[in-house]
């Protein structure tokens, strides 16, 4: 479970987030969404203690991260994988090794680690692209790589920045899929962040409004796309003038 | 004290201590052997092999033109015989780690700066920690290991090389005696001259490995971070190792007195 308790960051003197509480449960598929620069991705990164919050906690599995140093985060990290907005693959290693990576520190042999990669791969539908670099590769390729070496662990928490934005609609269809397939096969807990209503609808089963640095609004798909809140609907419809929508 | 923190001086001093934090996390995970061989033999390759050449070069014409000027100063009081042991002592003691240095700050520090400050605006850095490494383990202390090792070596080369140079020039191009340039060079410098440079690449090493490390770390704002982390890595590199020469070379001669070297 994660939790966050009145999570305050400011960078310089650009408050970002001013209280938020969120709460969510083992196996959840969470989906975050909000405006563009409104600290979507600021909030996903204090999940997994990229960031430490000015004031208030992040409790993973009853555990307050928020003061933990770098060395005490690693245990806690072990938890998690991270998708990032742009894959964030490292370009000097080739797609295996990247994929391969965070099986470094295990004791596997050459050949288990091979086989799992090739498993891997071919979950995020890529196989056969072990030996490609990074550059060869395009936008969704990139972020299924991105997957894969995020899953390669089995992690128990699976973190999505913004997995859709930049993509075309097609390859965006097939990363909802993915997201959605890894979440069932591995039952883990999913986080997305995402201003894509169409992806927040298909992979969430709780979606978070963040909106004016707070949690405004939270429930079901369901619940939050028929909600008649003019804040919500604003962001839903996607309409830039609050009294178009009222109108 | 806000005042203090903002000025150049408060900038450097906060600089000056995110690197002592970093030198200590790095020294800590070295003792704990949380770095993998085979990065520590890439950076080996890459800091010491790839260096040879320009650190070769450098040390080669440095002891020609040392040798050159040094007998046209000596040759007018009649001290040709001299003008190795200057030439000696000076490549052993001084201008073999320096110049070694500051030729390795330039092509390695920046490379480690670009590199570090690539990962860290593409959020590699960041991906890294989500992967349950930390920085410092995986980047920082090969290249800092690989550094205090490789300086010392490719200063040899360039004592080396500067002295075997300055012996052609002395002796085939100004017609210095042989007999007496060698015995003037092994009367006047020692085991001592030698120790003295060796000391000081191992510091130098640490020097452009971790402001190398530390720039790109610290990167931020993109292609122009990056751009001005590669140039403080190298001009800070420089500048702390000439300013370090100075008061190594004061403390390292005192030492060498006490012990009788």
């Amino acid at each position: 479970m994660i939790e966050t308790r009145q999570l305050k960051k400011q960078f310089g003197s650009q408050l970002i987030l001013d209280g938020v509480d969120l709460r969510i449960e083992n196996g959840e598929s969470v989906v975050i969404i909000g405006r563009s620069g409104g600290g979507k991705s600021v909030l996903l990164k204090h999940l997994i203690g990229l960031l430490q919050p000015d004031s208030g906690d992040v409790l993973v599995d009853g555990e307050n991260i928020s003061h933990m140093n770098e060395r005490q985060l690693l245990r806690v990290r072990e938890k998690f994988g991270m998708v990032f907005q742009g894959a964030a693959l490292f370009d000097s290693m080739t797609v295996a090794e990247n994929v391969a990576f965070p099986l470094r520190n295990r004791k596997y042999t050459t050949a288990e680690t091979a086989k799992r990669v090739a498993a891997a791969l071919e979950m995020v539908d890529l196989p056969g692209t072990q030996k490609k670099k990074p550059a060869e590769l395009s936008g969704g390729m990139r972020k299924r790589v991105g997957l894969a070496r995020a899953i390669i662990y089995e992690p128990q928490i699976i973190l999505y920045d913004e997995p859709t934005t930049g993509l075309d609609p097609i390859v965006s269809d097939s990363i909802d899929k993915l997201i959605i397939r890894v979440r069932d096969q591995f039952k883990v807990t999913s986080v997305v962040v995402t201003h894509d209503m169409r992806s927040a609808r298909r992979v969430g089963n709780h979606v978070f409004l963040l909106h004016q640095k707070k949690i405004y609004a939270h429930g079901t798909p369901e619940e939050m796309f028929t909600s008649q809140d003019p804040i919500v609907r604003q962001f839903i419809d996607g309409v830039a003038d609050l009294k178009e929508n009222l109108d | 004290m806000n005042f203090l923190a903002r000025t150049w001086v408060g900038i450097w001093l906060v600089g000056l201590g995110r690197i002592a934090v970093l030198a200590r996390e790095a020294i800590a995970s070295c003792l704990t052997f949380k770095f993998s061989r085979r990065d520590l033999f890439y950076q080996l390759y890459f800091i010491g092999v790839k260096s040879q050449s320009v650190v070769l070069v450098t040390g080669a014409f440095t002891g020609m033109v040392l040798a050159a000027q040094t007998y046209f100063q000596f040759h007018k009081i009649k001290m040709d015989s001299a003008t190795l042991a200057v030439v000696s002592v000076s490549m052993c003691s001084e201008l073999g780690p320096v110049l070694t240095a500051l030729m390795v700050a330039g092509r390695v520090g920046a490379a480690i700066a670009a590199e570090l400050g690539t990962m860290r605006v593409t959020e590699q850095i960041d991906a890294l920690r989500t992967l349950a490494t930390h920085p410092v383990d995986y980047l920082v202390v090969p290249r800092l290991i690989a550094a205090n090792i490789a300086l010392p070596l490719l200063a040899i080369e360039s004592m080396s090389i500067g002295i075997g140079a300055s012996y052609f020039v002395g002796v085939y191009l100004l017609g210095i005696d042989p007999a007496y340039s060698w015995y003037n060079m092994l009367k006047y410098s020692g085991n001592a001259d030698v120790a003295i440079g060796l000391i000081k690449s191992v510091i130098y090493g640490g020097i452009i490995a971790l402001i190398g490390c530390y720039k790109g770390l610290a990167c931020s704002n993109g292609a122009e971070g990056v751009g001005r982390a590669t140039t403080e890595a190298v001009v800070y590199a420089s500048i702390t190792i000439l300013i370090t020469n100075f008061f190594l070379t004061l403390a390292l001669q005192k030492v060498c007195v006490l012990l009788g070297l």
